[in-house]
């Protein structure tokens, strides 16, 4: 069955979409990530969608349910890399991703995991020195 | 203007991302700017959503459309198990901005510039979805085209897309093979209608032709039948004219023969006519017979000369017959050719006031054929009319028209005779300056492969009732002989000496032979009688002795059949003539009185006694009765058939041996022939021209029956 691949690094799960998904596809890599979040203790997720060159409503709100479940199973969720054509059209689709961390890139965006890591754990030692 | 772009067959959700990526391509490929492309992307992939849940979609499809705001990139969605009603419901929510259950469909609505429901011809709807190009950007046909051509070819991104797009390209071609498959199908359908129209076409035709054939037969029959119902009357109006002409029943006053011979003259030219009608009938039946023989041009010619003089009235026309010159004998029936000539002069001579009427024959060596022409410096027939002579009864109208009569059937005749011999009648004319028709006739007439002998005798062949054969070594006896025996119906052949007599004898039986006993020089005829009567080829020809010796009692001993001395007187010959076979019985079997009484006077010179019958019943019994030697039957009879009669005569076992002459003016056709030939000994029509042939006719039959 087709999948997404997801990555597991350190406490984040990364995930890179790089093919246009279909709804059921989307719909997978939802429940796929819940799933990891859980059984990885992951503290957060990042999804770069990059490549995709089309976020409509479904995807969007895609989007919005993941960052919504991994909080509940205690865990950020950033997407990375949205391109501006895309950002347009979901405004004028009326989709905010209520709810939904951005980051402009995926280095940005593990700044910002890992940002909300040490905010939350307080000093951590594993907490990053600029911090 | 409209132009495809692309075709997007539904066959699966994930198509939904197929149409969504060649949307974006496909802006992107007309000129839209990179948000745009999203925007028509994205406005694509919410609508598709939409219809995919609420009851699917069949294709999506883009096109460009020129309009005075610019090029509008259409995307048409059908959908046809989606009401419009249900898609405006949908549409209602587009209201609520920040809904998060906003409907694609008023998703794509807000991003495009244009967007409309139609309601399907087959039901359902089709989403139109628009989008304007950027001010200043133009696609024309030609980029469209290109863009088309470069989206068919974009190569897929991975395997699974490949497999999905040669899956599109199979579903599009399975469906043009389905169109294909439905385009045959009402094709055969519409073929099949064709050949059973076809079918009841032929059907009709079939009828058609059968009721033609069938009016056909009809006519023929009809001609069969009138033809004895025309020429029993006339017949028996001219035979009796010949009677009266011939004074058989007394002298008649000059005024008396003047009217005979108007009313002959009437029935001869009624006769003629039906004689035609019948002629065209005939051959159209295909009932004519050819007898081809030698024909000399330059004899045909003379012979014409004496027939048409008659005809000619006027000084002022002039006959000429061109001496025919190195031309061959013809071999074709010579009566149908002089028959021609005679129709085509005839007509020359009608329309001809002044001038020349000018006969002449040529030699057409590369058909081989001679052609006949008759030229006259008449009246002339406009091209128009050149064809329409050639058909029946159609007569032109011209002053001179009114002045003659004619039947209008001379030329249709002349046409088909001079066909059956297997040539052309053509006709070549001017109005004003004269007709030239011309005959072409095939030198030698294919059809009679079995070419006939000339006799080797050079004695003229004037009768029918046979040889004579007159031994004898007086020249001046045989010249008294051929004189009294002129117009007797026999050819009276010399032979001077034995060896001559023997000579002819072997080449031909004559039907009686006189014989001189006394020859200068030679053995005498005595011991050639018993030479005759001993040869079993020569014993039944009787022979009758002419002599000057006394010695009756020997000839007849030898066997002659009668005796009589020097000098002879003629009807002294004649009557032992006629006796020569022994006086016979005729029995006449004819319901029609005239008929007997003409057939009875043709009778009256020759040795038969007449014994007559009114019917077919009482033809029987005295055949029986009186044990006649010949028959003669008329065919047409109330009550009882001729052939029922000849069928009785030939079942009865006293009877059966009498030959039957049917006489008839009915017209036989082949297969009535061909029964009466079975058991009749001769079938003879009661139609002939004169009383002489008529006469030579019924001897030559009564001879056919005597040499059996």
């Amino acid at each position: 069955m087709e999948r997404i691949p997801i990555l597991k690094m350190g406490p984040f799960l990364l995930v890179t979409i790089q093919v246009d998904m279909h709804d059921r596809l989307a719909q997978t890599l939802q429940d796929d990530l819940a799933e990891r979040v859980v059984k990885d203790g992951s503290r957060g997720v990042l999804i770069d969608i990059s490549s995709l060159e089309v976020v409509d409503s479904f995807i969007g709100r895609m989007l919005a349910r993941i960052a919504s479940i991994s909080r509940i199973l205690d865990a950020e969720t950033v997407v990375v890399g949205m391109q501006p054509a895309v950002a347009i059209t979901l405004v004028e689709l009326g989709m905010s991703l209520e709810g939904v961390k951005t980051a402009l890139n995926v280095e940005k965006g593990m700044e910002i995991l890992q940002r909300s890591l040490g905010v939350e754990t307080g000093g951590d030692e594993n907490a990053h020195p600029e911090n | 203007m409209i132009n495809d772009i692309l075709r997007i067959k539904f066959l699966s959700e994930r198509d939904m991302v197929l149409a969504r990526q060649r949307a974006g391509e496909i802006a992107g490929l007309m000129g839209f700017a990179p948000h745009d492309q999203t925007r028509v992307s994205t406005a694509v992939s919410e609508a598709v959503r939409d219809c995919v849940h609420q009851g699917g979609l069949d294709e999506v499809a883009f096109l460009a459309r020129d309009t005075n705001q610019g090029t509008l990139l259409e995307i048409h969605i059908a959908a046809p198990r989606i009401e419009p009603s249900r898609l405006d419901s949908m549409l209602e929510k587009a209201g609520a901005l920040e809904d998060p259950l906003l409907s694609g469909m008023a998703a794509a609505k807000r991003l495009m510039d244009e967007f409309v429901v139609e309601a399907s011809a087959g039901g359902g709807s089709t989403i139109i979805l628009g989008r304007y190009l950027p001010q200043g950007v133009r696609c024309s046909a030609a980029d469209t085209k290109k863009i088309a051509d470069q989206i068919a070819k974009r190569e897929p991104r991975d395997t699974v897309e490949e497999m999905r797009q040669q899956n599109q390209e199979l579903v599009v071609i399975l469906e043009e093979v389905r169109k294909r498959q439905e385009e045959l199908i009402e094709l055969n359908r519409e073929l099949e209608d064709t050949n059973r129209g076809v079918l009841a076409l032929h059907v009709e035709l079939e009828q058609r032709s059968e009721q033609l054939r069938r009016a056909n037969e009809l006519k023929t029959r009809f001609i069969s039948e009138m033809s004895h119902e025309f020429r029993t009357p006339i017949n028996s109006i001219l035979s009796l004219c010949q009677i009266l002409l011939a004074r058989v029943d007394g002298d008649l006053t000059s005024e008396q023969e003047k009217q005979i011979g108007y009313i002959k003259k009437s029935a001869d030219d009624l006769s003629n006519l039906v004689n035609d009608l019948l002629d065209l009938a005939k051959i159209e039946a295909g009932k004519i017979e050819v007898h081809p023989s030698e024909v000399d041009i330059g004899d045909l010619f003379g012979a014409l000369k004496g027939a048409m003089r008659p005809l000619m009235t006027t000084e002022a026309v002039r006959l000429i017959f061109e001496e025919p010159s190195g031309l061959p004998t013809l071999f074709t029936d010579e009566a149908k050719v002089a028959q021609i000539l005679r129709n085509l002069l005839s007509n020359a001579i009608k329309f001809t006031e002044h001038g020349e009427i000018r006969v002449s024959a040529a030699m057409d060596s590369y058909r081989e054929m001679i052609v006949f022409s008759v030229a006259d410096t008449g009246i002339g027939i406009s091209r128009a009319d050149q064809e329409m002579i050639f058909q029946e009864f159609i007569q032109l109208r011209s002053p001179i028209q009114k002045k003659v009569k004619g039947t209008g059937l001379g030329l249709p005749l002349s046409r088909k005779l001079a066909e059956l011999l297997g040539g052309t009648l053509t006709c070549k004319s001017r109005e004003g300056e004269g007709s030239t028709f011309l005959a072409a006739i095939p030198i030698r007439y294919e059809e009679g492969a079995a070419r006939k002998q000339m006799p080797p005798g050079q004695e003229e062949r004037k009768d029918e009732r046979g040889a004579l054969l007159v031994i004898e070594d007086d020249p001046d006896q045989v010249m008294i002989y051929r004189k009294f025996l002129q117009d007797t119906g026999f050819r009276v052949v010399g032979a001077a000496t034995l060896s001559e007599a023997r000579d002819f004898l072997s080449r031909e039986r004559p039907a009686a032979i006189i014989l001189d006993i006394l020859f200068r020089g030679e053995p005498d005829g005595w011991d050639f009688l018993s030479e005759l009567k001993g040869a079993e080829a020569t014993k039944d020809i009787p022979v009758l002795v002419v002599t000057i010796l006394e010695d009756r009692q020997k000839g007849m001993v030898l066997g002659a059949c009668d005796f009589c001395v020097k000098p002879i007187e003629r009807a002294d010959l004649l009557s032992k003539l006629n006796k020569l076979p022994g006086a016979k019985k005729l029995l006449i079997i004819d319901d029609e009185e005239v008929s007997r009484y003409i057939l009875r006077g043709l009778l009256a010179g020759t040795s038969y006694v007449v014994i007559e019958a009114r019917s077919g019943e009482e033809g029987l019994a005295k055949a029986v009765g009186e044990k006649p030697d010949v028959i003669t039957l008329d065919l047409v009879m109330p009550e009882m058939s001729g052939f029922e009669v000849l069928t009785r005569l030939k079942a009865d076992p006293r009877t059966a041996h009498i030959p039957v002459i049917i006489v008839t003016s009915k017209i036989l056709d082949e297969e009535q022939r061909r029964e009466l030939a079975k058991s009749a000994a001769g079938v003879m029509s009661k139609h002939a021209g004169s009383r002489e042939q008529t006469i030579r006719q019924l001897r030559k039959e009564l001879e056919k029956i005597a040499e059996r």
